[in-house]
């Protein structure tokens, strides 16, 4: 395809879609190997090399949008295993074995997850968002929590939804 | 061996959680929760806008907002029509609205005595004249 029709497509993209993929690199290379001008610098290459025509601005976004959260998963997911298998590639390596991050599963639970509630657990003065915290932090699943609290799965949903909102004061405080 | 199925870690899910609201939100509630997130939104236009725009790109791009923004004033100013006429046009009316104003004295006396000594004069008293109702925006002499 064209690349000149491709990038004029570019300049289709409004103030509020730029601003929305530039945010969007932000907090998918927080905390990542990456920068956030390398996962844009490289959605924009995928999108000048793509056979995806240009239809507009909300087609050139949607294309980005998903281009950068595949660049920035691809990167997280390969960062975290090449982190659990280091050591084990190393023995590989010179044993003549396959390289384990190749093979290897996506690793457990978080352990920064404990941390996350105990922030939230500070900033938070709703009860019901705190006692689903600590219910969450004593591993219990969802249904032994509803089963406790005696929610349906509707008020649990809704509470977990109050709780995430507090996501974006913990980004603002570089904690996530 | 394969671990077990598991559910978002909360750090993802609440990167999720914003993520969403940056592809819901629009306008000056995107603005506030960016600044929320401590995202200033012209930095982040900035930051994209230099990583997007090669020479002919950043020149086509300041053409077109410089077109978008016309078209914005355009809708907002009744008058906009008024600046597109041409100079001889714009003295004709002037011309007329003054001949007018000596005839009736319905007009002030600064209004009349105001000197005209650049088109860009010219456009701010005929965009006066607009706002105040004595000519339509084709220069019209209104009743």
């Amino acid at each position: 395809m064209d690349q000149s029709i491709k990038a004029t497509a570019l300049l289709m993209l409004t103030a509020d879609q730029r601003k929305k993929l530039a945010a969007l690199a932000r907090v998918k290379a927080r905390g990542s190997s990456l920068e956030p001008d390398d996962l844009l610098q490289e959605a924009r290459q995928r999108w000048l090399k793509s056979d995806m025509p240009a239809e507009g601005n909300d087609a050139t976004f949607d294309f980005l949008w998903g281009a950068v959260n595949s660049i920035a998963s691809n990167n997280w997911r390969r960062q975290a295993t090449v982190r659990r298998m280091e050591g084990q590639r190393i023995v590989a390596a010179s044993a003549g074995s396959p390289d384990p991050v190749e093979t290897a599963p996506d690793s457990g639970p978080s352990p920064e997850d404990t941390y996350l509630r105990e922030q939230i657990y500070g900033l938070c003065e709703d009860d019901e968002v705190r006692t689903l915290l600590l219910h969450q932090d004593d591993g219990a699943p969802r249904a032994e929590i509803l089963s406790e609290l005696g929610w349906n799965v509707t008020k649990y949903e809704t509470v977990k939804k109050r709780m995430k909102k507090w996501g974006a004061r913990l980004f603002q405080e570089g904690k996530i | 061996m394969m671990m077990p199925d598991r559910e978002s870690s909360l750090r993802e899910e609440l990167l999720d959680e914003i993520t969403e609201n940056l592809r819901l939100l629009k306008g000056a509630e995107l603005d506030a929760y960016l600044l929320e997130l401590g995202l200033d939104p012209d930095d982040l236009l900035a930051s994209f806008d230099d990583v997007f725009q090669d020479p002919e790109i950043a020149a086509k791009r300041r053409m077109f907002e410089a077109a978008r923004r016309r078209l914005q004033a355009s809708a907002d100013a009744p008058s906009a029509l008024i600046f597109s006429l041409d100079a001889a046009r714009k003295r004709e009316i002037f011309a007329t609205v003054k001949k007018r104003a000596d005839a009736t004295g319905d007009m002030t006396i600064a209004a009349r005595n105001r000197r005209i000594e650049s088109e860009d004069d010219l456009d701010s008293l005929l965009e006066a004249w607009v706002r105040l109702g004595v000519i339509d925006e084709s220069g019209n002499l209104k009743e």
